[in-house]
């Protein structure tokens, strides 16, 4: 059988958390270690942005993080996909009413993808990022480069 | 030091200048039942350096937080002490409270006696926009650098309420 | 971030710049920027702004009522998310004086307990990941994931346990659960003297942690800092045996300092790791104790939700509840007001506010290559050192990554063992 076209890179990985509670942060470096091992398929976090396939955002937005999650954004290169992990960066969950919460973070940049959870199981967020290399393939044949 | 000898030595050396104290027993334990204490210690703000001077003199103290609280036209400041770690039951939690008034937001910083005060200072000099004498650092600490709220304050909250909407617009959202 | 000040002794022979560290960085409400000054690779100054993650919880807390409040003091932090739920709930109860049966104390502590194994143990991979020792990393990982396994079975959650409500426990635990758990220390108790073995004997480990990241006696008490921090430095500091509460009120327990290994505290890393994994083994016999002497009988005074929100709501007065959470004493203090179903005050103290101040001690003197273990020796975070800029003395600015840290870490760590 053919490897899909799914596996013919690596995605790498940038994981920023832009005022979650270290609770996903958590799962998901838990789902990088040997129990789960999302680094069989290649799926590694990286250092930086410029270096990134996906971006993995954690957390409702905070007002000093909002410039520095748009720039981090920024300097990612395209072809991108943004995976939402936890239910306080979908939709800001019980973090309302607040002084420094500017939203969830589809408020702040484009999301592709939303991992529920509170916090997502390290299973849920291994589907986010599989989703979301269908999602840089449908980028890729519209002729998106980076 | 059972909580009786720690308030006898601060009625001793500073007279007048507890206003208000008390003691809680809370007894604790499923097998044997076992006494702990809270102390609450009430004090005005110019005789609260010099309560706090004595208990760091003599009591070896750890400064868990500050809490507060806008109450009237004060500011209710509670320092959450606590004495005699270090043994097993050997420790009681050592509340001072004092009151700042609205109008006249200063206070003497502790920092002096107890360097690690600094960061619940800064917190509490950020949240109600006090004046803290003596800080060696009157920077925002959780806020923004040059945030001018005081989140905490019902008087003069710096425009906290209306900071509270929940959503911001991506300015290249729709492109 | 770009625009960072630059110390030039004209003339002289030594110039200081400035690296910013941060501020990506998720632990707790306490994420960090730290600004470095260096004089060669050696840290001179340290400037730390946290703040990045402030979400006002405090501020959203008083405009709820209790319950969802609860549910918001869980996720204060997802590391320690049973220990500001266990001191929130004490603070409320002595506030309204509600008694908590003593099944419920018993279940309470035996997942604080196990909430402790598996931070530390996630520490000790972090710590090891900083140093360039992935292996253990993985490792370790692996090892917590048994603990996380345990707490599913228990809790039906592997994080956010929402175990404690006021008056009791919203789970039992049912005797046949017991011998899972009775397993999983089994399991560890089998392992412990391998993880103390892979990390207190490596000579790699030792060279990278010994001497780094002091913090004296004298530093930690001033300085009010609490947990395996300060008790690495020698300061027997543990609200479980100064304070007791819950079932730890029955039993000896007894702060752990570097002491209980024969070996002189200084505070540093080295220390640190002795304290956390020593901490292991006392968990596993407070977890035996209390399943052994579980009492019988109800877990909750209140079980009716109604009827506790309206207790809750005719309640009046203060009070301050305190837990020895994995990275060191949590306080919540609250003022319920009757009539009112939201707090009139509440205040919530984390471990990392209390070593905040302790973190600049430990990392003067030291170098660069250090920075990463140093951080992490206080808070088990991975994120902290994301993206640094190091503006030179000729004012060109460059980029400093995190995996560029992690790469100068393990250089050290490679120099040094030659």
């Amino acid at each position: 059988m053919a490897l899909p076209r799914s596996f013919k890179k690596a995605l790498w990985v940038f994981h920023v958390a832009t005022g979650s509670c270290n609770g996903c942060d958590i799962e998901i470096i838990a789902a990088l270690t040997p129990r789960y091992d999302a680094e069989r398929f290649g799926i590694m976090l990286t250092g930086t942005p410029r270096h990134a396939d996906v971006l993995l955002v954690t957390g409702p937005v905070t007002k000093p993080m909002l410039p520095r999650l748009k720039r981090i954004y920024d300097q990612t290169p395209d072809p991108k996909a943004v995976i939402v992990v936890g239910g306080c960066g979908c939709t800001g969950g019980v973090f309302y009413e607040s002084y420094n919460v500017v939203g969830p973070v589809d408020e702040v940049i484009p999301v592709d993808i939303y991992v529920p959870g509170c916090p997502c199981r390290p299973e849920a967020i291994i589907d986010g990022v599989v989703k979301a290399v269908t999602k840089l393939e449908t980028l890729e044949k519209a002729g998106v480069s980076g | 030091m059972n909580p009786e000898q720690i308030l006898s030595s601060f009625r001793e050396a500073l007279g007048e200048k507890v206003l208000e104290d008390r003691t809680i027993e809370r007894s604790v334990g499923v097998l044997k039942s076992k006494p702990v204490y809270d102390i609450w210690l009430v004090v005005g703000r110019d005789d609260f350096h010099d309560v706090v001077a004595h208990l760091c003199a003599k009591f070896d103290p750890h400064l868990s937080v500050i809490s507060g609280e806008e109450i009237g036209n004060d500011v209710a400041l509670n320092y959450h002490f606590s004495t005699g770690w270090g043994e097993h039951y050997g420790e009681a939690t050592f509340t001072i409270r004092t009151l700042v008034p609205i109008d006249d937001r200063r206070l003497p910083s502790i920092c002096d006696l107890l360097p690690g005060a600094q960061t619940s200072e800064r917190e509490k000099r950020e949240f109600f926009g006090l004046e803290i004498e003596g800080i060696p650092d009157d920077r925002n600490i959780f806020l923004p650098e040059g945030s001018t709220l005081h989140p905490w304050s019902k008087e003069d909250d710096g425009g906290t309420s209306k900071e509270l909407k929940r959503l911001v617009k991506w300015e290249a959202r729709d492109e | 971030m770009n625009n960072q000040s630059i110390k030039l002794e004209v003339g002289g022979s030594t110039a200081c710049y400035t690296v910013p560290v941060g501020p990506v960085h998720p632990a707790l409400k306490e994420p960090i920027r730290f600004h470095f000054d260096l004089d060669g690779e050696q840290i001179v100054g340290v400037d730390i702004k946290p703040g990045f993650a402030h979400r006002g919880i405090e501020y959203m807390g008083m405009r709820r009522n209790l319950i969802q409040t609860l549910y918001l003091s869980e996720r204060i932090c997802g590391i320690c998310s049973i220990s500001h739920p266990l001191a929130f709930t004490q603070a409320v109860e002595n506030a309204a004086g509600i008694a908590v049966p003593p099944r419920a104390q018993y279940i309470r502590t035996i997942i604080g307990e196990l909430e402790r194994i598996h931070s530390h143990i996630l520490w000790a991979g972090v710590g090891a990941h900083e140093l360039g020792f992935d292996t253990l990393l993985h490792l370790t990982w692996n090892v917590r994931e048994k603990c996380m396994d345990l707490l599913e079975e228990l809790t039906g959650n592997r994080v956010d346990y929402a175990i404690p409500i006021f008056g009791g426990v919203r789970r039992d635990i049912p005797a046949e659960k017991a011998p899972l758990a009775v397993e999983a220390l089994g399991y560890y108790k089998g392992l412990l003297d391998q993880l103390v073995d892979t990390f207190l004997h490596d000579k790699s480990i030792e060279m990278r942690t010994r001497g780094i990241g002091a913090l004296t006696y004298d530093q930690a008490v001033e300085l009010c800092a609490v947990g395996p921090v300060t008790r690495a430095a020698g300061v027997p500091k543990d609200v479980r045996q100064d304070m007791p509460y819950l079932a730890y009120a029955d039993m000896d327990i007894k702060a752990i300092t570097p002491r209980d290994l024969g070996v002189e505290p200084t505070g540093d890393v080295y220390d640190n790791i002795i304290v956390r994994l020593l901490e292991v083994a006392q968990s596993i016999e407070i977890i035996e104790f209390c399943l052994e002497n579980l009492p019988e009988g109800e877990i909750t005074s209140i079980p009716k939700v109604p009827a506790l929100l309206a207790a809750l709501k005719n309640a009046e007065g203060e009070g301050i509840g305190r837990h020895e959470a994995p990275r060191g004493e949590v306080i919540h203090y609250v003022r319920l007001v009757e009539g009112q179903d939201e707090m009139a005050a509440w205040k919530v103290k984390a471990p990392t506010y209390s070593n905040l101040m302790s973190w600049v001690p430990k990392f003067l003197g030291d170098e660069v290559a250090d920075i990463p273990i140093i951080a992490a020796s206080i808070d088990p975070c991975m994120c902290c050192m994301d993206r640094v800029h190091i503006a030179d003395e000729t004012g060109t600015t460059s980029e400093k990554t995190k995996a560029e840290l992690v790469r100068l870490s393990r250089e050290k760590t490679r120099r040094i063992c030659g």
